[in-house]
């Protein structure tokens, strides 16, 4: 006898494939995006607990799916946010525990989802022009750090997007925490000797690191090569804005700002945001549809207005499609820009800070 | 304001040639004058409480009764008993800095060393410096020799020319904010100076058994209080008993809070504390029981380790099995505690400096050793 749960999370598991190899290509149809995802969203209020509570809370009938309120972020460092018993988990993705107590937790039970839409924007967004090229990779291996989302989506971009001639293998210039400079500038002068475009992949502070670390060295990648920095700082380097990180690495690395592209991902999610230019924006999937909502009243704020950034991944099935971010945004052109982090930037003062009160650093 | 008034070199130049006409006065003449100039500030007129409130961020309601129950303790009568409780006063100098989270904080660190006869020169916070110099004009129209001895300035936290005037011209140094700001002002002291680092804190509630009935109207003014953005502030409040009589507090707590939004609205939510106001309240739905309306909000979270809100009246309701295990269950936070709340019946361990009936963890009397420490420390 089949499983109810089971028919219907492979039906929607297979319509969610599909529309993400529809839509791969760029092309949009947010009808059929938000016909699906009221369906996932629906499944998730029957099967992933905490979902359902919030559901409930919100008061708002099941017609009003889309408007459901989203799981915020920290639920993930307090509930068990997912469809399925942890004995089913394959990988289990953490927030990074630097300043925080109670790391949010990401369970799948199945990494298909993830790979195929990690996979389609990536080659959208960061390889429309070529199908393979050699990888370096200024972050830790997954072997390294199993439970960061970032280091597995990085590991899987070697088979898909990198060259599997052995001389020309993707370099990790990354290991044990702390990167290996003399790694990173043997492969980035092979790359000048060789003419061959490299695409030069980590996140912010290990490329803040690597240019402190490089002195008076100066690149010139051959024609093609590409960065791809992600993440924020999190009192690991120096904080360098977005523009001053552009230029950096431009005049680091010989690149053109135009091949430059910051990506946003987040744990909590199975899919990724590209940076777009004129007018720089972060660009989402088809299959991922970005509000911009009220801090209070959760709803969409006007075109223009500043608002919290939530996320609806189709990709993420098997836990919590709709995300509720603390990150602020507004709506630019077709995209969005992400313009930092609301939580944890209030004043107060001698009042202390939930994170800082759970986990014991409050200073002195 | 000059820029004069405002630079910390020329207001220790001019506090400290008050400092022998201020030793000279007698401690009832300081008192008493102190008592007038808090007698004034508790009567502000509407022009005041409109800046206040736009300086602070909270209410015009909530002014109100922060400036009337603060300076409602500097009587006469108790500047005078505490004064008795301490020596002669051992400091040439306090220099002050304020943290902007709590509207009246300025209050004791500004007038209680004028009580022992010691000049003081206080930071505002440049977020919400309006009752400091308030205070400070106060006590001129009250005293011009002892306001000479008193003066406040407003500057940005990040100019270190002016803060280390500030700190350099006082021997006793007095902070209030975040233990970071605590820190970064001991690095800049000399040997010979005295910190009295008033950091992080946060309070908590205690129900005893059968004192549920009385205590939701009084934690609701100590939740409501400042909007619950001081480090007296209860951020979750125990009951002794079960999960279900917790729920019923949490029940009664909302309404309570309810009606003190009608008398004592909260102020604006910042867009920052909305962001954590959205993600407290979503781990309390997604794990418990919550009952919340746009200023306000309870949780329950049974089973769940005690969890600090974001403040702006959100606060979460425990049961506790006993009075007894109470030091143990706040242990995670008992490093920030600094005021406990009891209603009903109770004799807890002592594990606040500041343990209080429900309804006074915002109105300390003048005497309250909040932080452990006496009022007068540092400079008497």
């Amino acid at each position: 006898m089949s499983d109810p749960f089971e028919s219907e999370r492979a039906q929607l598991a297979a319509d969610i494939a599909a529309l993400i190899d529809r839509l791969a290509d760029g092309t949009r149809d947010d009808a059929a995006r938000d016909a699906l995802l009221r369906r996932v969203l629906r499944f998730q209020k029957s099967y992933v607990a905490p979902y359902a509570r919030i559901v409930k809370h919100s008061g708002l009938a099941e017609a009003d799916a889309l408007r459901w309120p989203g799981v915020p972020t920290d639920v993930f460092r307090f509930a068990r946010v997912a469809a399925h018993a942890a004995e089913r988990d394959v990988r289990v993705f953490r927030t990074s525990g630097t300043t925080q107590a109670h790391r949010g937790e990401h369970p799948l039970r199945d990494l298909s989802l993830y790979d195929r839409s990690a996979r389609a924007w990536a080659k959208h967004m960061l390889f429309p022009d070529a199908a393979r090229m050699r990888l370096i990779v200024l972050a830790p291996s997954s072997a390294e750090l199993p439970d960061s989302s970032l280091s597995y989506m990085l590991d899987r971009f070697e088979p898909w997007f990198g060259l599997a001639d052995r001389t020309r293998a993707s370099v990790r210039a990354m290991r044990d925490g702390a990167l290996d400079l003399p790694v990173l500038e043997r492969a980035l002068r092979e790359a000048e000797r060789a003419g061959e475009a490299v695409a030069l992949l980590g996140t912010s502070f290990a490329f803040v690191h690597a240019d402190d670390g490089l002195g008076a060295a100066r690149f010139a990648l051959p024609p093609g090569s590409r960065i791809m920095q992600t993440g924020g700082f999190k009192g690991r380097s120096r904080e360098v804005s977005p523009d001053e990180m552009r230029a950096m690495l431009s005049a680091r690395y010989g690149v053109p700002e135009r091949m430059i592209i910051a990506e946003y991902g987040m744990t909590e999610l199975c899919s990724q945001l590209y940076e777009a230019m004129e007018p720089r924006r972060l660009l989402a999937p088809g299959w991922v549809r970005v509000s911009l909502v009220h801090p209070e009243t959760l709803a969409p704020v006007p075109d223009g207005d500043e608002g919290l950034v939530r996320i609806d991944d189709l990709a993420n099935l098997d836990t919590a499609c709709a995300i509720q971010t603390s990150d602020r945004g507004v709506r630019v052109h077709d995209g969005i820009l992400v313009l930092g982090r609301a939580a944890g930037a209030v004043p107060r003062g001698c009042s202390i800070a939930i994170d800082a009160a759970l986990s014991g650093e409050g200073g002195s | 304001m000059s820029s004069a008034e405002n630079e910390p070199i020329a207001l220790w130049s001019r506090v400290g040639g008050a400092r022998e006409p201020l030793a000279a006065l007698s401690v009832e003449t300081r008192a008493h004058a102190i008592a007038e100039a808090c007698s004034a500030l508790r009567r502000p007129d509407a022009e005041q409480v409109a800046l206040l409130s736009r300086s602070s961020g909270l209410s015009e309601p909530m002014v109100r009764w922060a400036l009337d129950t603060t300076f409602a303790a500097f009587s006469e009568e108790a500047l005078l008993a505490l004064a008795r409780t301490a020596g002669q006063a051992r400091a040439r100098g306090v220099a002050v800095v304020l943290a902007g989270n709590v509207l009246t904080a300025a209050a004791r660190p500004m007038l209680l060393p004028l009580l022992a006869g010691v000049p003081v020169v206080a930071k505002a916070s440049s977020r919400d410096d309006a009752l400091p110099h308030a205070i400070a004009a106060a006590v001129s129209q009250a005293h011009p020799d002892i306001g000479m001895a008193c003066a406040a300035a407003t500057f940005g936290h990040g100019d270190a020319p002016r803060l280390g005037a500030l700190l350099s011209g006082g021997d006793c140094v007095q902070v209030l904010g975040s233990d970071e700001a605590v820190a970064a002002v001991r690095e800049q002291l000399r040997a010979d100076q005295t910190l009295i680092g008033r950091g992080h804190g946060l309070g908590l509630g205690l129900v005893a058994r059968g004192a549920l009935e009385l205590s939701a109207d009084a934690f609701a003014l100590d939740i409501a209080a400042y909007d619950q953005r001081g480090c007296l502030s209860p951020h979750a409040i125990l009951v002794e008993g079960s999960d279900a009589q917790a729920e019923q507090l949490a029940d009664a707590l909302y309404e309570a809070l309810a009606r003190r939004e009608r008398d004592m609205p909260r102020g604006a939510l910042p867009v920052e504390a909305a962001a954590e106001q959205l993600q407290w309240r979503g781990v309390a739905a997604a794990r418990g029981s919550l009952r919340a309306s746009e200023a306000f909000a309870v949780s329950c979270e049974h089973g769940a380790g005690l969890r600090p809100s974001p403040g702006y009246r959100n606060v979460s309701v425990y049961s506790l099995a006993s009075v007894a295990s109470l030091a143990e269950r706040v242990a995670p936070l008992s490093r920030y505690l600094k005021a406990l709340g009891v209603a009903g019946q109770a004799d807890p361990e002592e594990i606040a400096p500041y343990t209080c009936p429900a309804s006074r963890m915002q109105a300390p009397p003048l005497d309250a050793r909040l932080d452990g420490l006496h009022p007068l420390a540092g400079f008497a």
